[in-house]
């Protein structure tokens, strides 16, 4: 593994140096998969869109410049618009993801198989009660709570002023108290009860 | 539990193998992508797209004088010959997209594009999206990448070894695989605006380009996947190369007060201001 900072290795794929963006993937391709994964519910899905926010960033490595040493919180960003934009991003791949190799077999013992069945299960019930939030407060939320970005992090992650992120952080908290106290927020009580009952709040 | 990352299912690794699979795909891509350069600087190269060029022309003319048979050409060889932009005409291209995210959600964007007949080279165009300003771009035939700063009224550029520029023509290049592919349906006649038209659908069904019935032009195109899809509106012109429609493709001209700044490292603010979310 290549012990150049992210941002000296972004200097080098600024100009075109592949190798050095295989070293960002191997670096960054976990927590990026993780949050895609936690974001839509599906391990598959999430590899998918991983490929996606790499070859996104690729396509824009000329238009950023790396305001801090890792090149997480911009590959965040980048995966929270190609969530967004899914559908466009597919389009533009559409060639490239049709060159992407097909796994000749499943890779996964038996348990990790069933651990990760279980995961969708559960991540679909939590994100059942979270996709009520406004998106940009699920944005907010997901990347300083679920995945640990700091305030300054998830700013340039979303392209946002501090001062917004914090403040949506804030009301998204809120929010979501308010989901799980049910107060108003859940439609006839039910989506409240199944929350609680299977203790997602 | 929403609040508290220690409640989320755990974090996983990509399997080693598919790690590596998506490494190198990714790595094949991006070499594929970064080894890309102009055709057209290259005098063979251009000799022989020109001649190419012409040789569609006169083959797009001969299907719709009738030469190859007495039922005309398909429906499918008039929407390919409608792709076919000749050089000496500009090609005015407008897209409105929309994408279905399937939870009841969606996002929309615009792009309207000026290009010189099918060349890569000479395009200018405007891309809005719902949330941000529209952005104004243009590549030359120079070989500069071009964006132009309402704020401070100056157009910055730079040379095709500092700029990143999409091609114009993904959508072309997708239109044209599919009429290729020698597995599109035709699948009848539907109105569009007033307009008659037909659909020409993937053998898998997941894609959809609506066409003019009698020139092929393009209407609208659409893709389906799990759970939403993508469509898009479009209106395609082709203009002649009159002096006032070239202006169309040059972002000078369209801007003709606006100074000229070439500093690469200004280029790049420029683009990151233009296209603040990448």
């Amino acid at each position: 593994m290549n012990n150049a900072s992210d941002r000296e290795l972004w200097d080098n794929i600024v100009e075109g140096d592949t190798s050095a963006f295989g070293d960002i993937f191997e670096r960054h391709a976990r927590p990026v998969y993780n949050y895609l994964f936690r974001r839509c519910g599906n391990w598959a899905t999430a590899e998918d869109l991983a490929s996606l926010v790499f070859l996104e960033a690729w396509r824009k490595r000329r238009r950023i410049s790396l305001t801090h040493d890792s090149a997480l919180p911009f590959l965040f960003g980048v995966a929270t618009n190609v969530l967004r934009n899914h559908r466009r991003a597919e389009f533009r791949y559409r060639s490239a993801l049709e060159r992407m190799p097909l796994p000749q077999e499943s890779t996964l013992d038996e348990d990790e198989l069933v651990g990760r069945l279980a995961d969708e299960l559960k991540m679909r019930e939590i994100l059942g009660v979270f996709s009520r939030l406004p998106k940009r407060e699920q944005d907010v939320l997901s990347l300083c709570v679920w995945m640990g970005l700091s305030y300054e992090e998830a700013a340039t992650a979303l392209d946002l002023p501090v001062g917004t992120v914090r403040s949506r952080l804030s009301r998204g908290k809120a929010r979501l108290r308010e989901l799980c106290a049910g107060s108003g927020h859940m439609s006839s009580g039910s989506a409240k009860s199944q929350a609680e009952q299977e203790g997602i709040c | 539990m929403l609040m508290d990352p220690h409640q989320l299912p755990e974090q996983r690794d990509l399997p080693d193998r598919r790690l590596h699979a998506r490494r190198e795909h990714l790595l094949s891509e991006t070499s594929r992508r970064a080894e890309r350069r102009p055709l057209f600087r290259r005098p063979l190269v251009r000799g022989t797209a020109v001649a190419v060029g012409l040789a569609v022309v006169v083959l797009g003319v001969l299907s719709l004088v009738n030469v190859f048979g007495s039922n005309g050409p398909s429906i499918v060889g008039k929407a390919q010959a409608a792709l076919e932009v000749p050089a000496n005409l500009v090609l005015h291209f407008k897209t409105a997209g929309t994408q279905d995210n399937g939870d009841g959600t969606s996002v929309s964007w615009a792009d309207e594009t000026w290009q010189l007949g099918s060349s890569q080279q000479s395009w200018r165009r405007i891309e809005t999206s719902s949330d941000v300003a529209p952005a104004e771009t243009a590549h030359t035939g120079q070989g500069y990448s071009q964006v132009y700063d309402p704020a401070t009224n100056t157009i910055y550029q730079a040379s095709e070894s500092v700029s990143q520029t999409d091609s114009p023509d993904t959508f072309k290049a997708e239109a044209m695989n599919l009429l290729n592919s020698g597995s599109a349906k035709v699948d009848g006649h539907v109105a569009v605006d007033g307009r008659d038209a037909m659909r020409i659908v993937s053998a898998d069904g997941s894609l959809t380009y609506i066409v003019d019935a009698k020139t092929g032009e393009p209407i609208e195109w659409q893709t389906k996947g799990a759970g939403g899809g993508v469509t898009m509106r479009l209106t395609f012109e082709k203009l002649p190369a009159l002096s006032d429609n070239l202006k169309l493709v040059d972002l000078v001209s369209q801007h003709p007060g606006a100074a000229l700044d070439s500093d690469p490292q200004h280029y790049r603010d420029a683009v990151a201001r233009a296209f603040p979310k990448g």
